[in-house]
Parts: C-alpha cells; sequence; structure tokens
C-alpha cells in the first residue's frame, strides 16, 4: 500500500468516525469502548495482513502526533464536565486518586515483574528503561473509559446517582495518566532538546507550556470570538503546542491535555469552543486508533506471556482497590456491589492513544510493551466491562430498561 | 464610529500585539532550546505562521495594509531568512498543505463565477483578455529586449536568443493571481462591476496564459535552441492537458453537486482528500489540478443548486487557508536574492504595471466600460503569485543555461507584485466605494453565502 493511498483510507476513517460520532441523533454501534479501529489497525498492520509497512507507519508520524494532541486536547477541555453539569470537586478528585492508585498498582507490579525477569541490570531506583515501561504500562491501564460508562447507561436508559458518579469517575481519572506521560518521557533526555535539564524541571515545563498555550487561546478567542476566527486560533495554537512538544521530544498528551484544561479553565466561551471542539473527537480517533492498532507488534514483546497476566492482574487487583475505597466514601455505591469492578476494568480510546504516544517516543521494546497492554486491557474491558457495569447498575436499580443492540440516544454537544 | 468603539478596538490590538510578541519568544526560545535539522519543524511552523498572520493582519489594518499583504509580511519574517522561525525544512515541509490550500481556493475561484455575471461582463472580459494578455506580452517583450543590457544573465546571450527569451518573459508578465484577487475580495466582502470583472478576467486569463505559453513555447523553441526544429508537440500536450483537464473537472463538480445533494456531511475531509490526495495522482497523470478544480467550482455552481451551499463551506475554511497560503509564500520569498536583484526586478515590476495601465485604459475605452472600471480596473491585475514562479521553474528546467536567472528574476518581480498588488486591488475598491461597509471591521460579518463578488 503506498502513502497515498493509505492516506485515504485514513481519510475515510476518519469519516466514518464522524459518521458514528455526530453530533445530533445517533445510533450508537460497535463496541462499548469504541476500539474497533485497533482491531482494524492491527489485522492490515505488519503483525498480520501487512498492508501496512513499517515504512508507511513512519510517514504518518506526524499526522498521529496531530491526532494524540488534539484528543488529548479535547480531554482536557472537557475535563471536570459531562455535557453542561459541572462535575463537583470532590468527584473530581477522587476520580483522579483513583486513576493515579490504578497506575501505581500497575506500575508497581510490572515493574517487580521486569526486575525479577531481568536481574542484571542497575539498582531499582536507577532502572529507567524499566520504570518507563513500567510506568507507560500503568499509565495506559488506569482509564476506566467515559465511553463504555455512556455506552451502557444509554442502553439501560440508566438515570441515577450511580450511573451520574460512574460518569464522574470515569470522566476525572484522566488526570493521572496524561499528566505521568510527561514525566515518564523526560526520564529519558529528550534528544531534541539543546539543554540538558533536570526531569522535573522538563516535566513543569511541559505542563507550563500546555496551560501557557490555553490561557493564549483563551486570550485570542476572547478577543475576536466568532466561529469561524475560533477554528484558525484553535488550529493555530493547538499546533505551536503540538508542534513544539514534537521538536523538543515532549509528551503530546500531557502538552494537549493542559492546554486543554487551561484553555477550559479560564476561557468564558468554554461551552462554545468545547461545542466546536468535541465533535472533532470522532473524526480523529478512528485513525488515531487505526494507526495505534496497526504499529501493534506481539513479536518484539519479550515475556509477553508473563507481563500480560501480571498487568491484566494488577488492574483487576487496583479496580477493586478504588471500588472499595470508592463503596466506603459513597453509600450509594454498595447498592451496586461487586459487578462493579468488572465494570471499571472498560478502557479504550485514552490507553490507546497513551499506548501510541510511547510507540513513537520509544520505538522497540518499551514503545512496544505499553502499546500491546493497552491493547490487551481494552480487549479484556471489552469482554467483562459490559457485563460488569450493566449488572453493578441493575443492582443499584437505576437501568429503566434494556432496550437491546441498537438504541437512539441524544448527544448534547 | 463611537470613540469607545475606536478605543476599544484599540485596546484590543494592543493586546493582540502582545500576545503576538509573546508566541515569537516562545518560539524563539524553542528555536535555541531544539537542534536544527532533528525532529520536523512543521507543525509549529505551520500553527506558528497562522497565528502571527492572523494577528499581524489584525493590527495593521488600520494602516490600510490589506490581509494578504499581512500574510506575506509575517511569513518574510518569520521565514528562513528573517528571524528563522520557520526553516527551509519546516516551509518545504508545509507543501502539501499549500497544495490543500490553493485546492481550495481554485474551487472557490470557479465556483464564484457565475454564468450570469460573466454574460453581463462579456464585452469587457473580451477586450480586456484580448489586450491584457496580447499586448502586455508583447510590450514586456519588448521592455525586457530593451533591459536585456543591463540584466547579468541576458547580457551574454546571442540577439535571437533574448528575442525568445523575452517573448516568455512576456508570458511571465501577463499571468495574475486568482489567490489574491480572492483573498482580498474575501476580506473587503466587495461587490460591483470592479470586483466582478477583476474576478471573472483573473480566473479566466489563468487558462488563456496557459494556453498562450504552449504557443510562444512552440514558437520559440527554433530562437532558444539552435537546430531546433518547429514542432507542434507542445500544442500534443497542451491539448492532453486543458481539455482534459476541464473535461475532468466537469465530471468532478458533478460527482461533487450530487454528494452536496445526497451526502452533504464532512465537507472538510472531502476537501481535504481533494487537496492532498487528488493533487498529488493529478500531478503523477500530468493534468492541472488547478484548471481541474476551477472547472469543478464552476460546473458546482452553475449546474447544480448546489452552489451557494458549497461556497459556504469553502469560506468556513477562508480564514485558514488565505493564512497559511500567503504566510507561507512569504516564508518562501528569497529576500537575499531581491536584496541583489532589486534595481532590475523593480524595473521590470514597474515597466509591468504601466502597461498594465495602458492595456486597462484602451480596453475600457473601447468597452465602453463604467468610471470605476475605467480608473482602477488595472489595480487587480498587478499581483501574481504561484503560475508565474510556475511557467519560470519550467523555463528553468528546460533551459537550464540561463533558466536560472530568469527563474530568479521572476521570483525577485513576483515578489514585489505579491507585496504591492493586494495593496493596489484593496486601495482601488475602497476607492471605487466597492467594498462592503463593515460596522466593526475587526469581526466582520460573514459575506451573503454565494455573493460572487466575495
Amino acid at each position: 500500500m503506498n502513502a497515498l493511498w493509505a492516506l485515504m483510507g485514513l481519510i475515510a476513517a476518519a469519516f466514518v468516525g464522524s459518521v458514528l460520532v455526530g453530533r445530533q441523533r445517533q445510533t450508537r454501534h460497535g463496541l462499548a469502548s469504541g476500539s474497533e479501529p485497533v482491531l482494524a489497525g492491527f489485522l492490515i498492520g505488519p503483525t498480520m495482513l501487512g498492508l501496512v509497512t513499517p515504512g508507511l507507519l513512519e510517514v504518518f508520524t506526524p499526522l498521529a502526533q496531530v491526532g494524540l494532541g488534539w484528543l488529548a486536547l479535547i480531554v482536557g477541555l472537557d475535563y471536570g464536565w459531562i455535557d453542561r453539569r459541572r462535575i463537583p470537586t470532590r468527584r473530581t478528585v477522587g476520580g483522579a486518586l483513583a486513576g493515579l492508585l490504578t497506575m501505581a498498582v500497575v506500575t508497581a507490579a510490572t515493574f517487580a515483574l521486569l526486575r525479577r525477569l531481568q536481574p542484571t541490570g542497575p539498582v531499582w531506583w536507577q532502572d529507567t528503561a524499566n520504570w518507563i515501561e513500567a510506568g507507560g504500562i500503568g499509565a495506559a491501564c488506569a482509564e476506566t473509559t467515559r465511553h463504555a460508562v455512556r455506552w451502557v447507561a444509554d442502553r439501560l436508559k440508566a438515570r441515577g446517582p450511580v450511573t451520574e458518579l460512574l460518569l464522574d469517575l470515569a470522566d476525572a481519572d484522566d488526570l493521572g495518566p496524561f499528566l505521568a506521560c510527561g514525566a515518564l518521557f523526560t526520564l529519558q533526555p529528550p534528544a531534541g532538546l539543546r539543554w540538558a535539564a533536570h526531569p522535573g524541571v522538563l516535566w513543569a515545563g511541559q505542563i507550563a507550556l500546555g496551560v501557557a498555550i490555553g490561557f493564549l487561546t483563551a486570550l485570542l478567542v476572547s478577543k475576536r470570538f466568532r466561529s469561524r476566527s475560533l477554528w484558525g486560533v484553535l488550529f493555530g495554537t493547538s499546533m505551536v503546542a503540538i508542534g513544539l512538544a514534537v521538536r523538543a521530544d515532549l509528551a503530546v498528551l500531557t502538552v494537549g491535555f493542559c492546554m486543554g484544561l487551561g484553555l477550559n479553565a479560564v476561557s468564558s466561551h468554554r461551552h462554545a469552543i468545547r461545542a466546536v471542539v468535541v465533535p472533532a473527537e470522532g473524526p480523529l480517533r478512528l485513525p488515531a486508533l487505526l494507526l495505534a492498532g496497526a504499529r501493534i507488534d506481539v513479536a518484539q514483546v519479550p515475556f509477553l506471556a508473563w507481563v500480560i497476566p501480571t498487568v491484566l492482574g494488577a488492574r483487576i487487583v487496583a479496580k477493586g482497590l478504588v471500588t472499595g475505597c470508592a463503596m466506603l466514601v459513597s453509600p450509594p455505591l454498595r447498592r451496586a456491589g461487586a459487578p462493579l469492578v468488572p465494570g471499571l476494568l472498560a478502557c479504550g480510546p485514552n490507553s490507546m492513544s497513551i499506548g501510541l504516544a510511547f510507540a513513537l517516543r520509544f520505538p522497540g521494546r518499551i514503545g512496544d510493551s505499553v502499546l500491546v497492554c493497552a491493547a490487551a486491557t481494552t480487549l479484556l474491558g471489552e469482554l467483562i466491562s459490559t457485563a460488569g457495569l450493566r449488572a453493578a447498575l441493575r443492582r443499584a436499580g437505576e437501568a429503566a430498561a434494556d432496550t437491546g443492540s441498537q438504541p437512539v440516544v441524544e448527544v448534547t454537544a | 464610529m463611537s470613540s469607545t468603539g475606536e478605543h476599544r478596538r484599540g485596546v484590543n490590538r494592543g493586546v493582540e500585539l502582545v500576545l503576538l510578541a509573546a508566541l515569537v519568544g516562545l518560539m524563539l526560545l524553542a528555536s535555541s532550546a531544539t537542534h536544527e535539522g532533528g525532529r520536523s519543524h512543521a507543525l509549529a511552523a505551520l500553527g506558528f505562521l497562522l497565528l502571527a498572520g492572523t494577528v499581524a493582519a489584525n493590527v495593521l489594518e488600520p494602516l490600510g495594509i490589506p490581509h494578504l499583504t499581512a500574510y506575506l509580511l509575517t511569513g518574510m519574517a518569520a521565514g528562513p531568512y528573517a528571524l528563522h522561525l520557520v526553516d527551509h525544512q519546516a516551509v518545504e515541509e508545509l507543501n502539501p498543505i499549500n497544495a490543500l490550500a490553493l485546492s481550495l481556493i481554485a474551487l472557490a475561484g470557479g465556483a464564484e463565477l457565475r454564468v450570469s455575471k460573466l454574460i453581463s461582463a462579456a464585452r469587457s472580459l473580451l477586450w480586456a483578455t484580448l489586450i491584457q494578455n496580447v499586448l502586455v506580452m508583447i510590450l514586456m517583450a519588448g521592455v525586457f529586449l530593451a533591459l536585456s543590457p543591463v540584466l547579468p544573465f541576458a547580457a551574454p546571450l546571442p540577439l535571437t536568443v533574448v528575442l525568445g527569451v523575452a517573448l516568455l518573459w512576456g508570458v511571465v508578465g501577463i499571468t495574475r493571481s486568482p489567490s489574491a484577487t480572492l483573498g482580498v475580495l474575501s476580506q473587503t466582502g466587495a461587490k460591483g462591476p470592479l470586483a466582478t470583472f477583476t474576478l471573472a478576467f483573473v480566473m479566466t486569463s489563468d487558462v488563456i496564459v496557459v494556453v498562450i505559453l504552449a504557443v510562444v513555447f512552440t514558437v520559440t523553441r527554433p530562437l532558444l535552441e539552435p537546430g531546433a526544429a518547429f514542432s507542434l508537440r507542445a500544442f500534443q500536450e497542451l491539448g492532453h492537458e486543458v481539455v482534459g483537464s476541464i473535461a475532468l473537472g466537469s465530471t468532478l463538480g458533478l460527482l461533487l453537486a450530487a454528494y452536496l445533494r445526497f451526502v452533504g456531511r464532512q465537507l472538510v475531509l472531502v476537501f481535504v482528500a481533494l487537496g492532498l490526495v487528488m493533487t498529488q495522482v493529478l500531478d503523477y497523470l500530468r493534468f492541472d489540478w488547478l484548471l481541474i478544480f476551477i472547472a469543478a467550482g464552476f460546473v458546482v455552481q452553475n449546474l447544480s443548486a448546489q452552489g451557494d451551499r458549497f461556497l459556504e463551506e469553502i469560506e468556513r475554511l477562508g480564514e485558514i487557508v488565505y493564512v497559511i497560503f500567503f504566510a507561507t509564500a512569504g516564508a518562501h520569498l528569497d529576500l537575499p536574492l531581491l536584496a541583489q536583484l532589486w534595481p532590475a526586478a523593480l524595473a521590470l515590476t514597474l515597466s509591468r504595471a504601466g502597461c498594465t495601465w495602458f492595456a486597462s485604459r484602451l480596453s475600457s475605452r473601447l468597452a465602453d466600460d463604467p468610471p470605476a472600471l475605467r480608473r482602477w480596473g488595472w489595480a487587480g491585475l498587478v499581483s501574481q503569485a504561484g503560475l508565474a514562479l510556475g511557467i519560470a521553474g519550467k523555463i528553468q528546467k528546460e533551459h537550464p543555461g540561463y533558466g536560472a536567472g530568469f527563474a530568479a528574476m521572476a521570483v525577485a518581480t513576483v515578489a514585489m507584485n505579491e507585496l504591492v498588488g493586494p495593496i493596489l486591488f484593496k486601495t482601488a475598491l475602497d476607492r471605487s466605494g466597492e467594498t462592503a461597509s463593515h460596522g466593526d471591521t475587526e469581526e466582520p460579518s460573514p459575506a451573503p453565502a454565494g455573493d460572487p463578488a466575495r
């Protein structure tokens, strides 16, 4: 397949994405996590059919970076909001802690395993490569995707405190993984940077860069708020943010996410901006996931038979801990019971985005491991999370009906 | 306009200037902090040119400088010859984005041509086409011939070759810039005889110049290549290119109209597919994709009921497209070359403007044009851009001996015309009273969709 055909394929994927995620009424098809393109990408990628070669994937690296940056921007812009409802601060903090706890448990388990499998290395606190790999896997496996929660809630027409709480937690747990990417990327000195700097400084620099460009965007938008110039300003500022991150080998996801957060925090036009930007998620998500799927190469991951079960097991334990903690502080959740644990295992686009970002930044063992683990976690979530969420919402008494396979839902922009 | 409003706009511009300075500072910091020649700089460059061009246009607006000129100046300032915020590699990597922008401009240009307007201006167009193309070409060839002893690349050539080169220069002299015309009309929202005439003339002259180029290539070949026989091969290629492109463009136009009618969603992705993918395929097949898109836009506008919507969708992208296209063009400008060749380039530029003015007066008199057109008809024909450079590049490729000097001179004169042309055209539209009256020039409301004079 040559680059033009591949580009046409990506444009077609974006078109399909835009059709599937419309702004007004839509019929939801497909998997709960929305990760079908990962499978499609895996099928056409070098591992399976070989229609897309590794060289071709390199050609699309800038496009993949732009897609990742925009997805992170959308997540940041949407952070703390469910449509037009602001998530209470307590829940935002709780969700963020839940994400961090999951990430910490998975990272610790993976790191311990990697150290055990490769005993001859530097002392554990200086084992940068394994920290990056384990941390990346932890970040990729931290989320509970809001797509799956919404998918199940829409199908069951579920309304109530448990549904709302789950949506809030799923939205809020993105903070830790997106910020962690920036920290992990700085552990290996960025090749693009001319100056050496402490990883902490670089991490703070990425956050500051994203937030500053978010503020700049808010200022520019406030001076010339029109839907036409809005696109120009958003496109321009996001390209500057993404471009500078790519140029310096920093984390596009962290910079994009922080830009969204900055814009979200200070712009008085945030709802209008969200209404313009959020519909772009579908057209961006599909090509990005397709590229992520095509990059999956299980042959490159050493100790796969050990790593995958450990990661999945650690994630299940972590989500069990999160469920337990959440039930302690939120009585309504107790009604949902144990099925919440598999329910919280749903993950998808954000995990795969983190996997893809690591694969682009750390080509080889580290990148492939993170991407494969992200895909495995997504697959596990797809297999058991919807049943868990259904059971949990039914037990909580919030499921109005099981409307079959293709309900019509309203998605407010 | 109230003084409060003026004050508010002044403050806003001040704030934007500060933001622009902050952006430049950020890019300078990034330049010094990162390695050159490593990772691609194109993404940051693209974003910077877009933002800086937009802000600069707004800040310079009170001085009467058209947005296009502000975009060009931004590109020149940020480009590899000045601040070096955008390097050579980034400029090259932005070429596909440029192709996308140009394809949208061509589609918009074709869609702005309405048969009814063309018919109403037919007399003016016919006289202008004849005189502006043939007379200006001959006059410019004469000027070149007269200046040839002082042009470094032409001075050592024998007279017969200089004659051939002069005719080729004449062809370069009659190229105009549809993108600049559309850009100024888009900014000013002008409508009236001058706007209608300029747009129609510039768009149609693009096709005519391609035909004239083939004729001149055929005629001058024996002069330029001693021993070469007179050959009609150029006409065969021309037939393939022009007729084939128009046929393909018409088909594409019908397909686009059907898409708008029956699907009608995500046109941005369709435009991206056309601009990024189809341009490459058509280039490979040796079709003129610019002509194809002009024809497609024309068909959508005149042979379907989807023209207004089509234009509206393209206009939605206009703000991004024009900034990227002209800011990148500014970054492309070879400023050291301009500094080296400016005396001769200035002479050729002034001569061209003079010839265009004279031809305009003559054709207006013969066509009995309205006063605005008689007085200002020439002003919109000064801008030059891609086509002139394309022709110069072709000549450089076919005649490597003097071609490099020829192309350099063409780049220098096009740079001057590119900078001055939009200012002249905007001034003409303002003076002739065709510029739309906006309540707030900072925040112009979009002109009604399908307005042919936008």
